[in-house]
């Protein structure tokens, strides 16, 4: 994944967060607002997945050829 | 015809009951869950800056103690006379804590232990610079769920309307809820908050100061400009190496000029005219904004760098040990110095 993609995520995610807050209030409930904290707490599962896949791809980018 | 633009609202729940003598409040699930992640931020930044991870969780730990500390500390010191007593003061299950005075205690409590390690202050704050407004974009929601700093009356458009609900600190009968602001101060007036109206009355007079459709929900504009800051220092300041203390010093003076201006929506206690808390924020946001201003002028005054091609980092001896004096002549990254690196590591 690329470092905009990961950009991208999280600008989504936070805004998903953000917008909760006003589906709170168009449904007259404090429910959405517990919701809030799932985004938030992707933000670091989407961040972390997203660098271990870079990490792996990195890794069988560089791998040497078997013979040298 | 401003009442039916006042959107905000939703009832307040200012615990979460599991059986008859246990609660949990989500103000306190708010903040644990936004120092653990605000933690997450710093265990990721923290090695991009030279900060083991053993040494980064070590600093974590006894920021937590300093927050729990300082944030109770702060408050009892800025709200004295509303307790009664040193066992009140020691009571922080009942509320009542100060979100910079914990961001204080886990600087007081976190220092020994950088030093320790051989970090320099600028290094490890930097490398909290995305955590801490992230955490607080997380802890907010504990505010917003319970209903907390409520502001002043209102007619915005954003105004918080209650509706129903337990408010934290008041006193609510059926759906009309009172609260005596600043007690044990001679000008304590009354915040009444109706679903249609809130009014703050003179207890001397009777009279309304101030009356609104809503109040000024505080909690949120300080959860939005949290947010706003995450970002711009998650997408634009940590992009590109910056100098050390350029990213810490953006969120001091961003989120210090936030609480400036929002603080002056509550009916809190002043000392000649401001806050607590805009007094410390507004001295931290000049004094960053101070040194920022210094830097980019020196930088200016700063000779290019001769185009020598020479891959030695073209700077002197001084510069390429990474020291807080050599880093203070350019505005280009210096890479951190390895803990250790320059003896006495424990």
């Amino acid at each position: 994944m690329t470092e905009r993609a990961q950009r991208v995520g999280v600008v989504v995610l936070v805004l998903t967060a953000v917008a909760l807050v006003f589906v709170a209030s168009a449904v007259r409930s404090y429910v959405p607002l517990f919701f809030v904290w799932v985004p938030q707490f992707a933000i670091p599962v989407f961040l972390s997945r997203a660098g271990r896949k870079a990490r792996t791809e990195q890794d069988a980018g560089a791998e040497p050829p078997a013979d040298s | 015809m401003t009442g039916l633009l006042a959107s905000i609202s939703w009832p307040v729940l200012d615990r979460v009951h599991f059986g008859g003598s246990f609660a949990i409040s989500p103000h306190g699930v708010g903040i644990a869950f936004g120092y653990l992640l605000g933690s997450w931020w710093v265990l990721r930044e923290g090695p991009k800056r030279g900060l083991k991870e053993e040494h980064a969780s070590s600093i974590l730990f006894w920021a937590l103690i300093g927050t729990i500390f300082g944030a109770r500390f702060f408050y009892v010191v800025g709200h004295f006379s509303e307790f009664n007593s040193f066992t009140d003061m020691l009571k922080i299950y009942n509320g009542g804590i100060s979100l910079i005075g914990g961001i204080a205690g886990a600087i007081a409590f976190a220092y020994p232990v950088m030093r320790r390690h051989n970090y320099r202050f600028l290094q490890v704050m930097d490398s909290a610079a995305i955590g801490l407004p992230f955490g607080i974009f997380v802890g907010r929601i504990g505010d917003l769920v319970i209903g907390d700093h409520l502001g002043k009356p209102t007619s915005v458009p954003w105004a918080f309307v209650y509706d129903g609900g337990r408010l934290s600190g008041f006193t609510c009968t059926g759906r009309v809820c009172r609260e005596t602001l600043l007690p044990g101060v001679a000008f304590h007036p009354t915040l009444t908050i109706t679903p249609h109206r809130a009014t703050l009355i003179d207890p001397l007079h009777g009279g309304a100061i101030q009356t609104g459709v809503g109040v000024h929900q505080t909690a949120m504009y300080d959860f939005l400009i949290a947010a706003t800051l995450f970002l711009f220092i998650y997408l634009v300041m940590a992009r590109r190496p910056r100098r050390e203390g350029v990213l810490i010093m953006t969120f001091a003076i961003w989120y210090g000029t936030g609480r400036v201006i929002t603080d002056f929506l509550r009916v809190d206690k002043r000392y000649f005219g401001l806050t607590g808390s805009q007094w410390s924020t507004a001295a931290i946001a000049a004094l960053c904004t101070v040194v920022l201003v210094r830097w980019a002028i020196q930088a200016r005054r700063r000779p290019p760098p001769a185009a020598d091609g020479g891959g030695g980092g073209g700077g002197d001896e001084k510069e390429n040990l990474g020291g807080a004096k050599a880093a203070a002549a350019t505005t280009t990254f210096t890479p951190p110095v390895e803990p250790g690196g320059r003896g006495g590591q424990t």
